[in-house]
This record gives C-alpha cells, structure tokens and sequence, in this order.
C-alpha cells in the first residue's frame, strides 16, 4: 500500500512511498505511471532540478515510455547478448582484474600485509570496462584512464544532485565533468566509428568488423532518436554512470556482506570461490541493497489505485525496492539478513526485484549474473578477490558518501567511498 | 482443440517471428535459417511481453523487452531474465500452410 508522506515543501505532490513487492510490480508494470527525469531530478520541488533534467538525463532511454521505450531497449539489449558477455568477461574484465591487482598490491605494507581500498580497484575495473563498453578510444593509455575516473564522481553528482545538499558545489563539478567527458572522449570516439563507417562505405572494412559498443549505435543512428547528438550523450552519460557507479557499490557490498556471513559461518568458507555459491551471494546482496539508493521516482500518469490507496494524476512515487525486497512474508523471516542459502520464493528470484521489475528492469542484470545465471562478470570478480583471501581490513574504517535526509532510508543500503581490504592469500 | 491452421507459410520468412492465435492462445511462430517452422507460447515467462516482437538468433528467441532467450525447439529459457520455460506446439506444414497441434 501506498503511504503518503508528510512533507511541506511538497505540499502541492503528495509523494507514495510504495515499499511492498505487489504494489510495487503493479506500478511499475502501469502504463499510468510515468518515469519522469523532472520527478527523478526533483525538478518540480527543488529550484535547481531542472538542471540535472536538462545537462543530464532528459532524453536517456529510462526516461522514455511506450513505444519509444520498447525500440530503444531492444536496440541497447543487444550490447548484452550471450556472444558480447562472453567476450566482455574473457577478453576484458578477467585479464584486467589481474593486471588492476597486480600495480593494487605489488608492494605490501610495512607490516607484510597486502592492501588496498576495494571501492578504488572496483572504480579502475569498471571504469575502463564502462568505457569499453560505450566505446571510448585510446583507453589503453593509463593517463586517459586515470583522467577518465577523475570525472566519475562529476558526473554521479550530475545524475544524482536531488540526493545531496550541497547541490550548488555537486553541480559545479559535474558541469565541469560532463564537459571533460563529451570533449575529451565522446567527441573522439564518435570520429573514430565515423572514421569506420567512412571505410565500410569505402568497402575497406565490413560493418561487422566495427566493435559492438554504444557509439556504433549512436554513430549508425541504430535508433532515429540518435539523430540529435545530445541524446547519444545522455545515453552515454547513462551507461557511464550505471557501469561504473552501481557495478562499484555491488561488487563492494558483496564483499562486506560476504565475509560478515563468512565470519558467522566459517564452515562456508571452502566455498569461496565456488561460483554457485558466490552468484547465491551476490544475488542476496542485490535482493537487500540494489539499486544502492533507498528509492526510485515515478509520477503518477493519470489516477490510479495502488492496494487499496488512490494515487492522483501527478503525485509522486517513491518506489522503495530495498525495503520491498526485504518482505518477511516472501523471504522468510530472515528477510531483512544476509543468508546466500535463502530459497527462492515462489514465482520471484532469488535477487526478488533487485534489478527492478517492468518495461525499465536494468539491463545490467546478464552482465552481472551471466546470461546464464552463473557466469556473471562481477561474480567472476568477486571470485577472484577471493582467491586471494580478501577480507575487510579491521584496522582502517570505510567511508560512506553523506547524502541528504531520506525518509525512505535503510540503515545498510550506503554508498562507500572507501572500503579498505587486505588480502590474505596474496601470491602475487 | 486438434490442428489449427494458423498462417501461410509466405507470411514467415527464413529467421523471422510472426505472432499469431490459435484457439485464443497466442503462439510465437519461428522459421529457421534452415526454413523449419517452430510454435512456443508467445508470452515472455519473465514479463507481458510479446515475444514475436523480439528477434530469431539461430534457434533462440531474443526478447524485446529485457533479452531473456528461448530455444525455440524446447521452450526452454537458454538466458536470463526468464528463468522459466515457455509452452511449445507440434508444427506441421503442409504445402503453404503452417499448422499447430493444440490440445
């Protein structure tokens, strides 16, 4: 059911908080209901939310609906086909990972100890494989990389300025990341794959040969929206941020979740790098925490009844999947703790809504699981990390992002800034 | 039900999808490369999506929505999302028309 929320600066939009899995998919699957950028930015009650709208997210493919939706997802879904994950994880994020923990832990500390600050390697693993997958140029040269993760949190701040209170700081950065990242890496990919289409014309290379990436979408016009070269940019901006800013917190919040169960099961531990077990993990974590902020915005398109609540045309609704995904009467109990030997409940996954639920589930799911449920990319990371023994580091605190009051707020969906780690099988 | 006949075979080409009823179920007809003609329920087991709409890759399904694939000549889903298998129907063809076995 829906619960309206007392709040004075929103006097004139009643805001729904829908937090029950039912209620929940209902909504989301409503063709009423609309993802808005105004009502995800806050730009109908914060002065300066039409800014995120307007540099940031207007015209992303979340924030279509219908048919425009449909087209475009189906055009993005084939970055995630079985062929492009298999080659993503063989070609790219295993032979990373190595060298990533090879410069993170090639010298230990003065107690012999090896070290390192897991959100900082995650943030290097999938901020090339962000870029690898948009299509950036020239990501083999690290300074390109290092500059590339400089304008991550920019660009997060961007996307995501309704959710902190120094917004005016936030925005500064992000307008100077956004400017960095078009200037200094859309712009020269989008002339590289045009490049490589002025040779397929010239029947130097096949379009086959073109590597899959979202430029070559964007620079073929895969989709008529593309012919406005901002909306390519938003999209990019999407993939950017989701790639890099949602595949960081998880990968972290495994580990912490993980070794907590590891600590009060030690008889688990032999599993540590068994891959059913590690995806039953990673499944738990995205069920409690995706998608790593405590709710997603809608609005409501026309009236419509959620449970037995009446939600009017226009009202705001918070769509609370952590909360939702915590249901005793679904999971069980337990429900509200990690446990990766959970059963799965009846007609749901095991990660219950966690990548979301109707037209807009994310399309990261397969890339995070595998198309095959076992074979996930931030799974095999997470095997490796274990592989070597990694454990939270005792002797040096995490750092969480502070971000601004939140009603629907759960204790441990954080975002880390700092997760310390040691690993203590390290071989080198 | 018994055999329905439920298109003609011109309106499905080599690798296409055509969406068609039979007895009120909707059934996703695919033609392979190889020109052999399979029925499995056209309703994604993952959400209300129509899986004609989607794309035929080899033996499997794409679906349009959020990807899940079927192997057309099982039902079975072959990848995530859909963890759930989708109905499938004897197909005959018999001269130009394609014909489904409904119970």
């Amino acid at each position: 059911m829906g619960v309206p929320v007392s709040d004075e600066s929103v006097a004139t939009c009643p805001v729904h908080r829908i937090g029950n899995i039912p209620d929940l998919i209902s909504v989301v699957r409503s063709s009423s209901v609309v993802n808005s950028p105004e009502y995800f930015a806050a730009a109908h009650k914060l002065s300066d939310g039409h800014r995120t709208v307007e540099e940031f997210v207007g015209g992303m493919w979340t924030f279509t609906d219908g048919v425009e939706h449909r087209r475009r997802r189906k055009m993005v879904n084939q970055l995630v086909r079985p062929e492009a994950l298999d080659e993503m994880r063989e070609s790219f994020i295993l032979p990373a990972i190595e060298r990533l923990l090879l410069d993170a832990l090639s010298e230990p500390d003065e107690d012999g100890s090896n070290r390192c600050d897991l959100v900082v390697l995650a943030d290097q693993l999938f901020v090339d494989f962000g870029a690898n997958m948009i299509g950036f140029t020239d990501m083999d040269d690290p300074q390109r990389q290092a500059q590339l993760r400089e304008i991550v949190p920019g660009i997060f701040g961007g996307v995501l300025a309704q959710f902190f209170d120094n917004r005016d700081e936030v925005y500064a950065m992000a307008t100077d990341a956004k400017r960095r990242l078009v200037d200094d890496y859309f712009i020269p990919a989008r002339d590289a794959y045009r490049e490589m289409y002025a040779k397929v014309a010239r029947n130097e290379m096949t379009e086959a040969e073109i590597p899959r990436s979202l430029m070559k979408l964007i620079v073929s016009q895969a989709d008529p929206a593309y012919a406005d070269e901002e909306v390519g940019i938003r999209d990019t901006i999407l993939v950017f941020n989701t790639a890099i800013g949602t595949s960081v917190q998880s990968v972290v919040h495994m580990v912490h979740d993980t070794a907590e169960w590891f600590a009060d099961h030690p008889e688990d531990r032999n599993l540590a790098t068994d891959m059913d077990f590690l995806t039953r993990c990673m499944q738990e974590t995205i069920r409690l925490k995706a998608p790593f902020i405590s709710y997603l915005v809608r609005r409501a398109g026309e009236d419509l009844q959620v449970g037995d609540h009446i939600v009017a045309k226009d009202d705001e609704l918070h769509i609370e999947i952590p909360r939702a995904n915590r249901d005793p009467e679904i999971f069980g109990p337990d429900a509200a703790e990690f446990n990766p030997w959970r059963e799965r409940p009846d007609n749901l996954p095991r990660y219950g809504i966690g990548f979301g639920s109707g037209p807009h589930a994310c399309l990261g799911l397969r890339v995070v699981l595998g198309n095959d449920g076992q074979s996930g990319s931030h799974v095999r990371f997470m095997q490796k990390l274990f592989s070597h023994g990694v454990a939270p580091d005792r002797d040096r605190e995490p750092q969480i992002m502070p971000m601004a009051h939140d009603e629907s707020a759960i204790e441990d969906v954080v975002t880390y800034t700092s997760y310390p780690v040691v690993f203590e099988n390290w071989k080198g | 039900m018994g055999r329905c006949r439920v298109a003609g075979l011109a309106s499905v080409k080599p690798g296409e999808l055509l969406g068609v009823e039979a007895g009120g179920l909707p059934i996703c007809l695919a033609r392979l490369e190889s020109g052999e003609v399979y029925a499995i329920g056209n309703i994604c087991s993952h959400e209300q999506i129509e899986l004609s709409d989607g794309d035929l890759q080899g033996t499997e399904v794409e679906c349009p929505a959020h990807g899940s694939r079927f192997d057309v000549t099982t039902g079975a889903a072959d990848g995530l999302p859909a963890e759930d298998p989708v109905s499938t129907y004897p197909v005959t063809v018999d001269g130009d028309d394609i014909y489904v076995e409904i119970d």
